[in-house]
């Protein structure tokens, strides 16, 4: 759990990035999306990510590492690296290449300390 | 009498090679109690001699439960799995008889010979250093060495329960409260985590509930031993332990037992204690400082004692021999033990409750009033339904037993939702879904029983979609997670 906080903090202070939400496959989804949504929203917000993948990977389209998304007022990005899965929101405003490449290497590197 | 010392005459007949009556005793010892781990650990004994091997180990399976730190049972457990060719589990049990620091050289010996080892080539795990620290009375080292024992092996329940005792006499309840429901999650019905659970309870003024699970402890502890030890160690406390339910053999089995002793002029050297022939009633024996008065009749039911003896402790002879009635022994080869129970068998409250600085109850009125100011109803009228229970049992059957003993945290939490208390209710279920149970059908059902009440709605609904992100399906995930959106009604605030 503590390493799910770090990780969402580590997370939450790339550039442009409101929330955050991680979970490492068979643990619950922890984060913050920006007070979006309550305590509820990193689950839903992950659940639902899982659910497209599921859908995905039952198609045999393979495995989802990425999914993008654009609302209105806000971008969503979901990155999957080994057993770690995060998700972050920002606005419209956020660079996704460049939160795209920091996410990686915090994940990255969190999935080597897990190692 | 108690009913440990009917366990122990049983023992004593099977050691004499009188089996049937060991047998005899330890079924009618059963009748009464059928969840008596001393009593099941004897059939378990009379079985392994019987060479049904499956009926003992069902029996072993009970008593470790209720008692995970038994070596002798895990003894006699290695010895069953030697004897079925599981080698393995034979080991493991006796390695783990051998952690349990077994102070019986036959329980030591039968390990040590499953294992194949000299006692000089044993190594100190740190498991046996936790138990070495706490018997010393060391819990912060105790504490230590136990959390290395669990990294290296988490399943280790009696170590668990080592952890959860140390940090129990640390004061850190919620941490031990924790490793409680750990314990009670593997051995559902161990009475050490029951007894130190119901005490947090009761620090948590939730008094009234933690007396009730302790009087649930009597199905499987009539004499409530483990409850007076750790209970005993405290300055204070809230709770009631409630009177010692006794039993009344038979005389033909009596007779036999006493005409089976062996003669002193044909078996023990002269100057040797002559073995003390045990009557009808072990409590009519020679009173000492006039406890006859409180002494069990033969023709009273376990129902009738526990009122009928305080009162006559109070009416007689005070405090003194109250404590003796809650400790449920008057017998004078007892005496230590009674005086041992002086100073931690009889209800204690803190100076601050109601009940004290208002009436400042004589302890003989302790032991026979209500429990706290939560909990009015009369103290005897909680203890009878307990012991009517026991005396409803018709045989000997100890499968009849009732699942109400058992203290898992399933139970716990279905009982608290039962009870209405939905907070506590709530905090038990996040930390079952917290706890990541490998039983995962058994967490969906009483979540699924529980998201049924519209109070615990919200918040169970939402511990539904984290339980099934735990185990893999989040499409059931989100639909919870949904549910406790439109449940709070504020998803797109």
């Amino acid at each position: 759990m503590t390493h799910a906080v770090d990780l969402n903090t580590e997370i939450r202070r790339l550039p442009g990035v409101r929330g955050t939400t991680v979970w490492k496959v068979g643990d619950i989804p922890t984060g913050d999306l920006g007070g979006r949504s309550g305590p509820l929203g990193p689950g839903l917000l992950s659940a639902s990510i899982g659910t497209m993948e599921q859908a995905v990977e039952t198609m045999g389209l393979g495995r989802i590492s990425e999914i993008w998304f654009v609302t209105d007022d806000t971008q969503c990005l979901a990155i999957r690296y080994g057993q770690l899965q995060a998700v972050v929101i920002g606005g419209l405003e956020m660079d996704v290449d460049s939160v795209r490449d920091g996410l990686t290497n915090l994940l990255a590197e969190s999935s080597e300390i897990d190692a | 009498m108690r009913p440990s010392e009917a366990a122990d005459m049983a023992r004593e007949a099977l050691a004499r090679g009188e089996p049937t009556l060991a047998r005899s005793i330890t079924e009618r010892l059963l009748g009464e109690f059928a969840r008596y781990p001393p009593a099941r650990l004897m059939r378990a004994l009379l079985s392994e001699q019987a060479n049904e091997t499956d009926a003992a180990l069902d029996d072993l399976r009970a008593v470790t439960s209720a008692e995970p730190t038994n070596a002798e049972a895990r003894a006699a457990q290695a010895r069953l799995f030697q004897r079925r060719g599981d080698t393995d589990r034979a080991r493991m049990a006796a390695r783990l008889a051998l952690d349990l620091i077994p102070t019986d050289p036959n329980v030591l010996g039968s390990a040590l010979e499953v294992l194949g080892v000299d006692v000089n080539s044993l190594e100190t795990s740190a498991a046996v250093l936790a138990r070495v620290h706490l018997n010393c009375g060391w819990p912060d080292l105790a504490e230590r060495h136990a959390r290395v024992a669990i990294s290296e092996s988490p399943e280790r329940v009696d170590v668990r329960l080592t952890l959860a005792e140390a940090l129990w006499r640390l004061g850190r309840l919620p941490a031990c409260e924790a490793e409680c429901r750990v314990v009670a999650d593997q051995a559902e019905e161990c009475v050490r985590a029951a007894v130190m659970r119901a005490h947090i309870l009761s620090e948590r003024g939730r008094t009234a509930e933690g007396q009730e699970l302790l009087d649930r402890i009597g199905r499987i502890d009539p004499e409530f031993r483990e409850a007076r030890e750790l209970l005993g160690a405290l300055e204070v406390h809230r709770l009631v332990l409630p009177d010692g339910a006794g039993i009344t053999l038979p005389p033909e089995l009596l007779g036999k037992y006493n005409g089976a002793m062996p003669s002193a002029d044909t078996q023990s050297p002269p100057d040797e204690t002559k073995p003390m022939p045990v009557v009808a009633d072990s409590h009519q024996a020679p009173p000492v400082d006039g406890r006859s008065a409180l002494v069990e009749g033969p023709a009273k039911t376990p129902v009738e004692q526990p009122e009928s003896d305080a009162g006559s402790g109070a009416s007689q002879d005070g405090d003194a021999q109250v404590a003796s009635a809650v400790a449920g022994s008057e017998s004078p080869s007892a005496a230590p033990q009674d005086d041992r129970t002086d100073d931690r068998g009889q209800a204690r409250r803190l100076p601050d409750d109601p009940a004290v600085s208002t009436a400042q109850p004589r302890l003989a009125d302790a032991a026979a009033e209500p429990v706290s100011r939560e909990d009015p109803a009369p103290r005897a009228a909680q203890v009878a339904p307990v012991d009517a229970d026991a005396t409803a049992i018709p045989g000997p059957d100890p499968n009849e037993a009732a699942p109400a003993a058992s203290f898992s945290t399933f139970d716990w939490a279905r009982h608290l939702i039962q009870q209405s208390e939905w907070t506590e209710a709530e905090r038990v279920l996040t930390d079952i879904v917290t706890a990541n149970d490998s039983d995962i059908s058994r967490v969906d059902g009483l979540l699924l029983e529980a998201v049924a009440h519209r109070e615990l709605r919200r918040s169970v609904w939402k511990l539904l979609g984290d339980h099934y992100m735990q185990t893999g399906r989040p499409q059931a995930a989100a639909d919870a997670y949904l549910r406790a959106a439109n449940v709070a009604g504020r998803l797109t605030q």
